[in-house]
């Protein structure tokens, strides 16, 4: 099969690509990259011409009679795509594209959206990123009959090479930590993920934990002074600002005891490596109730549990898993919760496996 | 009559046609996105079909909604509408015409959306009133939906007969030559990049005056990430015969720039077909001519006009040449333009919402304003 391997992450084309271009050679596939990094307007129509640049893609997809249209890196606006391939009846690629389900719950807009994409014949399949095996599905792709048999879950890629944790003592040393219980919050200082709500719930942990506050500098929106707040409202914080290479973020967890996801409720049915990292690290999570972040807590006991967005209950949710903490690790099914994990490499496979065209 | 009205601009603005709507009894709810919280703000730039369902939800039990706006993306409001079959307030809206002439996806979607029982007036800000050429992808589009207007002048046509060209290279403190003005955001789309590159090329006794207009404070969508890092300093090393001003000009004060010098250069991209721009409108204000890619509206405008030269787009040889072509026949541009007739297209009184489009549109619409 000849396939065109869309990507835009410049770094997927530097790094990884090698490893996930090898495995789709392997197979036999002829393999051509579609890099918009290489051609100013066509990354400032990623940028802010978004639907010009499906236009370029599928037109490329024509022009080389690609057999497969693979979008290796996750759908962000379906409705684009959607009316670029109504505007073209005779596309004849087949597509593949992955994709979070995020915020699909709270949207008929978009559900309706997708579910018109995978009712087109050009669209093969979607392959969903999942942090758990048999996902339940959006209610309202249920309500809406959304064509399920094109979905395939991929599962979630680990961050980490699992047979590289450390131990907490090694883990401390290289970060220069000491002895304190360890409460650890770690990603980009953004507004999806809450960073705000987890300094306002700082307020409420005891002085005598440890807050571990890894900022990775990219794409911060949040306000700066933020970072000096945190300090205000609980002075037993160390703060990370750097940015970690893959091999270097298991220091993080492993000195941890304890791992806070504060997302917002816009990051619904998305990906985060975060209960993955936790995981292998075997450092319970606290996390809002809402899926995956739900689905994993509940089906494998890694943690607790709060009303997603309110500070006052994500603090509770520390202190409840702090005060309960042997209980909740005993009872931790963390091998078994990345039964549904993948390595990086194998996502254009896994996405591309058994596809008849 | 409830009317939601709803600004997208990130800077805050005051419109007095709120108020005007007000006074005659409606009542409005203002939904401006620049006084939002930082939720509903990260939603309007990254989730964008969410802020459309919120501002719908909103819009509910409304008679009108109104966009103050262009509508970003067409293709999810269109899906927000088809949700809501029970949606009962009409929709009104501005557009740009940018990008159509390249996809025809983007086309059907406005198409749609026109065509959408909800949707009442698509308001098209245009440079070519008369004989308006519409984008080929646009064929089939309802134009009984549709009103085109002028391009506002950016600033008071009078000013530009005060001031001697003299007077304002004194007050920028500039001196003889000719002088060719570049004067834009540092954007991509505006071909800021293109233009210093071609810098390098110009001949000695071209003088520049660069003018990087950011505004204070810089707002993130001002920033331009596409542009490459070092730019400013490909800037300073072709600059030798450049002269630098970077920051916001206020009203009143973009008329000392073009009547200080002697040609307008416009380097934007190709993306911009069918965009409005302020520039050919100030730069004949001016009475000097433009060198401008050749695309719709500029093309347009230098054709009939004769107000300038066109260059082949995004060819930096093109845009040097052109310019080059510019000086050595520059009595003959300057006694073939028609520089009056030019600005018969544009809307000489005030912006959007200070002036009368407002009254315009409601006027259609049947709705009172006072």
């Amino acid at each position: 099969m000849k396939i065109l391997f869309f990507t835009f992450f410049p770094e997927v084309l530097t790094q990884e690509p090698t490893r996930q271009l090898d495995a789709l050679k392997s197979l036999g596939h002829e393999v051509i990259v579609y890099n918009i990094h290489k051609d100013k307007s066509e990354e400032q129509r990623f940028k802010t011409r978004h639907f010009q640049m499906y236009a370029s893609l599928l037109d490329y997809a024509n022009e080389i009679s690609a057999d497969v249209l693979y979008l290796h890196d996750y759908l962000n606006v379906p409705e684009y795509l959607l009316f670029d391939l109504k505007s073209r009846p005779n596309f004849r690629s087949k597509i593949v594209f992955t994709m979070m389900l995020r915020e699909v719950n709270r949207s008929s807009a978009r559900a309706l959206a997708i579910k018109e994409l995978l009712d087109l014949p050009q669209v093969a399949r979607v392959a969903v990123y999942s942090m758990v095996k048999d996902f339940p599905y959006p209610e309202r792709m249920r309500i809406l009959g959304t064509n399920f048999s094109k979905i395939v879950n991929i599962g979630e890629p680990y961050n980490e090479n699992p047979n590289s944790m450390v131990s907490k003592k090694i883990a401390r040393i290289n970060l220069g930590l000491g002895r304190d219980f360890t409460i650890l919050w770690s990603g980009r200082w953004i507004y999806s993920k809450g960073a705000d709500i987890f300094v306002e719930a700082a307020k409420h942990i005891g002085e005598e934990f440890k807050l571990l506050v890894h900022v990775n500098p990219e794409g911060m929106d949040l306000d700066r002074k933020i970072l000096s707040v945190i300090k205000k409202n609980h002075s037993n914080t160390q703060i990370i600002e750097h940015h970690f290479s893959s091999g270097e973020m298991k220091y993080l967890y492993c000195a941890s005891d304890i791992v806070v996801c504060s997302h917002r409720r816009n990051y619904e049915y998305s990906q985060s490596g975060i209960p993955g990292m936790a995981a292998l690290a075997k450092v319970p999570i606290v996390a809002p109730n809402f899926c995956y972040f739900s689905e994993i807590v509940n089906r494998y006991k890694v943690g607790t549990l709060y009303t997603p967005e309110s500070p006052l209950e994500l603090a509770k949710a520390i202190n409840h898993t702090i005060d309960y903490y042997y209980d909740i690790v005993e009872n931790a099914q963390f091998e078994k919760s990345l039964e549904s994990y993948c390595h990086f490499e194998d996502i254009p496979k896994l996405a591309l496996e058994g596809l008849k065209i | 009559m409830k009317i939601v009205y709803f600004n997208g601009n990130m800077i805050p603005i005051v419109d007095p046609a709120v108020e005007r709507l007000r006074k005659a009894s409606h009542e409005v709810i203002f939904y401006d996105i620049s006084s939002k919280d930082e939720s509903e703000r990260t939603r309007f730039h990254i989730r964008h079909f969410q802020m459309y369902q919120n501002l719908m939800d909103l819009a509910e039990s409304a008679d009108l909604l109104y966009f103050t706006c262009p509508i970003g993306s067409p293709e999810m409001f269109l899906y927000e509408l088809k949700v809501r079959p029970n949606f009962k307030a009409k929709i009104v809206s501005t557009m740009m015409f940018r990008g159509l002439d390249r996809s025809k996806a983007r086309a059907q979607a406005i198409i749609d959306l026109i065509n959408h029982p909800q949707f009442e007036l698509m308001v098209f800000g245009t440079l070519i009133q008369d004989g308006f050429k519409w984008p080929e992808t646009l064929e089939g589009i309802n134009k009984s939906k549709v009103m085109l207007v002028s391009e506002p002048f950016n600033e008071d046509t009078r000013n530009f007969a005060k001031i001697s060209k003299q007077n304002a290279r004194a007050k920028l403190g500039i001196g003889d030559g000719m002088y060719l003005l570049w004067s834009g955001s540092w954007s991509h789309i505006r071909g800021a990049d293109l233009f210093i590159d071609a810098m390098k090329y110009l001949d000695d006794d071209i003088k520049i005056l660069f003018h990087k207009n950011v505004p204070d404070p810089v707002p993130p969508i001002n920033i331009d990430p596409t542009l490459r890092p070092n730019l400013h300093d490909d800037l300073l090393a072709n600059s030798k015969n450049a002269t630098i001003m970077e920051g916001w000009v206020p009203e009143g004060e973009m008329v000392y720039l073009y009547k200080a010098c002697d040609l307008c250069i416009l380097s934007h991209r190709k993306l911009y077909a069918y965009s409005v721009s302020g520039i050919p409108n100030m730069a004949a204000s001016a009475r000097i001519p433009i060198v401008a890619p050749d695309f719709y509206y500029f093309n347009e405008i230098v054709n009939r006009h004769k107000v300038g030269v066109l260059y082949e787009p995004e060819n930096i040889q093109a845009m040097v040449d052109a310019i080059h072509f510019a000086r050595d026949h520059y009595w003959w541009i300057m006694n073939q333009a028609r520089f009056e007739d030019s600005l018969k297209d544009y809307y000489a009184s005030g912006s959007w919402r200070e002036g009368d489009i407002h009254t315009q549109i409601f006027k259609r619409l049947g709705v009172p304003i006072a």
